[in-house]
């Protein structure tokens, strides 16, 4: 659904959740947030039950082969565990659990995954489409939709897409998501 | 913010390297002058190698609302190269105003104005003549050969418009090198942000160039 922003509802100090982070907490009234999304994705899940949950900031759909980064790439990938969908969504999964968190209840719920180079928020509709090269959006709407699947889940909600760039707050106790747009769009799920 | 991932450079290579840099942004910048008929000067200029995860955080405020003109450039062998025109919509609106001064800007509710679409055109053929001499710049001084592809004109937050090329930049590396400079023009009428990045690929020829 969409609303009105009223900018004394959104939250005054959240914590920034930055590219390629994951932060993953069960403190109470705690507001994560990823902002300025452009083809990134926030991948946000939580646990009713237990009140725990994270959010993933996923730059890339698939974690590279090691050669690409002369054999460091598990290095690369501990210091920035959020990165790569493939590798994001276990590492959640795992760090949920160990706060007591239970697979079989997990929600996710995503945002982002946008062609903000296209141009077509500029021009209200006319198209430039993006090379395969820098068609990332699309490609990590892909990944992490096909990592959800591998692993067993689907999304319960899913802000995804589009040529605006985006900024998400997440709630990880209750599972609330609140995206936000340049154009002053809010939507909660 | 993750630990940065970054190859040392050699410490003589960075004066080399900042020259070499200056040099090109220089002639582009002239380029742009002689395009919108008003001298424009650069005000500050800063080169460093940074890891791509961090230069959002180095660069800007990324929630800022922003007119970005980009233009990607690559050559298999040569790497990659992004430039990036970064402008207030203001500013965006002055600049496309000078090229273009009889077009009358849109302006809608929620937003601080639309371009229309000769205005666009006239941004992106500054994204076309600024990559142009400085890629030119490159290949003469340095054997980087390098070519454009078509700019893209997009209004949106900073740290948006900045994702897509920090997804590709980390897609072959962890880290870039980035110059990040002011230009004005007289009586500061117009102001932007140009960025050039390298991929690792890139980076490594220019080190070998430069030697």
């Amino acid at each position: 659904m969409t609303k009105e922003v009223e900018i004394s509802k959104l939250p005054l100090d959240p914590i920034a959740v930055g590219l390629g982070e994951l932060y993953v907490s069960n403190t109470p009234n705690i507001v994560l947030a990823a902002f300025a999304l452009g083809s990134c994705i926030a991948l946000c899940a939580s646990d009713p039950k237990v009140k725990a949950g994270a959010l993933a900031h996923i730059v890339l759909p698939n974690t590279p082969p090691a050669s690409r980064f002369n054999g460091n790439v598990n290095a690369n990938s501990n210091l920035s565990p959020g990165k790569y969908a493939d590798r994001a969504l276990p590492e959640m999964i795992a760090r949920l659990e160990q706060l007591g968190a239970s697979r079989s209840r997990l929600e996710f719920k995503l945002v982002g995954g946008a062609a903000v180079l296209s141009g077509s928020n500029l021009l209200g509709g006319a198209n430039n489409p993006l090379p395969g090269r820098l068609d990332i959006g699309r490609r990590n709407v892909q990944g992490i939709l096909a990592a959800l699947h591998q692993a067993g889940f689907a999304p319960v909600a899913a802000d995804l897409g589009g040529p605006s760039g985006r900024t998400v707050f997440f709630w990880p106790n209750n599972g609330k998501m609140r995206v936000r747009t340049l154009r002053g769009e809010e939507r909660e799920y | 913010m993750a630990e940065p991932q970054i190859p040392a450079l050699p410490p003589e290579f960075i004066p080399k390297l900042t020259e070499f840099i200056r040099d090109g942004v220089e002639k582009a910048v002239d380029a742009l002058s002689k395009m919108i008929g008003r001298e424009v000067r650069l005000m500050a200029l800063h080169v460093e190698l940074v890891a791509a995860s961090d230069l959002l955080v180095w660069l800007t405020d990324e929630q800022t609302p922003t007119v970005g003109v980009y233009v990607l450039s690559s050559n298999g062998p040569s790497g990659s190269c992004h430039l990036m025109l970064l402008f207030t919509t203001e500013a965006a609106i002055t600049l496309a105003n000078m090229l273009v001064p009889f077009e009358p800007t849109i302006i809608l509710p929620g937003m601080d104005a639309q371009l229309t679409e000769l205005q666009v055109s006239a941004l992106s053929e500054t994204g076309n003549v600024v990559s142009s001499y400085f890629l030119s710049h490159m290949e003469k001084a340095a054997g980087l050969e390098m070519y454009p592809m078509p700019p893209y004109v997009v209004y949106d937050m900073t740290g948006a418009i900045l994702d897509t090329v920090i997804a590709d930049l980390s897609t072959y590396g962890d880290a870039s090198l980035v110059l990040d400079t002011a230009m004005t023009t007289e009586s500061h009428q117009m102001r932007g942000q140009f960025l050039v990045m390298f991929d690792k690929v890139a980076l490594e020829k220019l080190e070998g160039a430069l030697e």
